[in-house]
């Protein structure tokens, strides 16, 4: 491992601002995926999320020499400019996707924390709609509680780091984070249980010929709620 | 409503956010209702942790983007100091700006 893949991110900033390509590349291997993540959750759009990670590190560069270190690590800032660049373009997330049986089975079953019978959750991470469902989720929490979730999970950051980073204490972060687990696991278990209904309907549709007059406004969930009124 | 956290509880999911292990006592210490919402927790986390995990832009992608930065920085390296924000002088350089418009 070479030296300017170990500096800090302080000092491949210095060293770009010296005019130093190779520091910056560094920077961009570093954070690229990380952002194109984050823009991914926020947009929903892979060819989207690649403009908006590129044009990132586009602001980035031109803000540079402005640039003033609240936590060792680059991503805050560079997540706060894929943020912004995801509201100018007036992104909004994707409509979350049904679940099949089985896969809101087991998230139901994990979630409900039910001694015994809870699968693994890696398992049920494995499933590509559980984890639209999840970005879905963690896009639709509280933006403060949307951004510490994303520099601890996407960003890996420390509780100190992402409190200097969100100017705030790191007792106030755990509470964040701890509601933000909260309202998660609250969506996750509402959006399994709307696809068991959904599936129960379905099928007792395709057997007995008949057509049922619910719609997703007939539950009266908060999930449904929150949908009709965005 | 939120449900109400205890003490007990509050230490372990303390414990968890660092990032560092449960001491068993802590958990010990936990109802079996409280041992449940933990786990619950736990496997949202591990689920948040996954999702937020996924996704790979393509090579391509990543490739035009480092060399459209790449380009930016020497393009800037190779302007002139005085056209950059942080170059434009200090207190006295805007005095002497500010006179000579008048």
């Amino acid at each position: 491992m070479d030296a300017a893949t170990q500096a800090t991110d302080r000092q491949l900033v210095e060293q770009t601002l010296a005019g130093n390509t190779e520091a910056f590349a560094v920077l961009h291997r570093r954070y690229y995926v990380r952002v194109y993540r984050l823009a991914l959750l926020r947009c929903q759009n892979p060819s989207d999320a690649e403009d908006i990670a590129a044009e990132t590190f586009v602001r980035a560069i031109t803000h540079l020499t402005a640039y003033r270190f609240r936590s060792e690590s680059l991503f805050p800032w560079l997540s706060r400019i894929c943020t912004n660049l995801v509201a100018d373009r007036g992104r909004r997330g994707a409509p979350v996707l049904s679940l099949d049986t089985p896969a809101a089975g087991g998230l139901r079953a994990l979630l409900e924390g039910l001694p015994g019978d809870a699968p693994d959750p890696h398992q049920v991470a494995e499933q590509h709609e559980v984890r639209s469902l999840v970005r879905s989720a963690v896009a639709a929490l509280p933006p403060d509680q949307a951004d510490a979730v994303v520099l601890r999970f996407a960003g890996e950051l420390s509780l100190k780091e992402i409190a200097a980073a969100l100017g705030k204490t790191e007792g106030a972060v755990k509470a964040l984070l701890h509601r933000a687990m909260i309202g998660l696991r609250k969506a996750l278990l509402e959006g399994a249980r709307e696809a068991e209904v959904f599936s129960h309907l379905r099928r007792n549709t395709a057997t007995d010929g008949t057509t049922h007059s619910y719609g997703t406004q007939d539950y009266g969930s908060d999930a449904a709620r929150s949908r009709r009124t965005s | 409503m939120e449900p109400k956290t205890t003490e007990a509880m509050r230490r372990v999911l303390d414990a968890l956010l660092e990032g560092g292990p449960v001491p068993e006592s802590a958990r010990a210490s936990l109802s079996e209702a409280e041992r449940a919402e933990l786990d619950a927790l736990v496997a949202t986390a591990v689920l948040t942790r996954s999702a937020l995990h996924e996704g790979d832009p393509s090579p391509n992608a990543e490739a035009a983007s480092l060399r459209r930065a790449q380009s930016l920085v020497a393009a800037q390296g190779r302007a002139p100091r005085a056209a950059r924000p942080a170059a434009r002088g200090g207190i006295a350089a805007r005095i002497a700006r500010w006179l000579g418009k008048r």
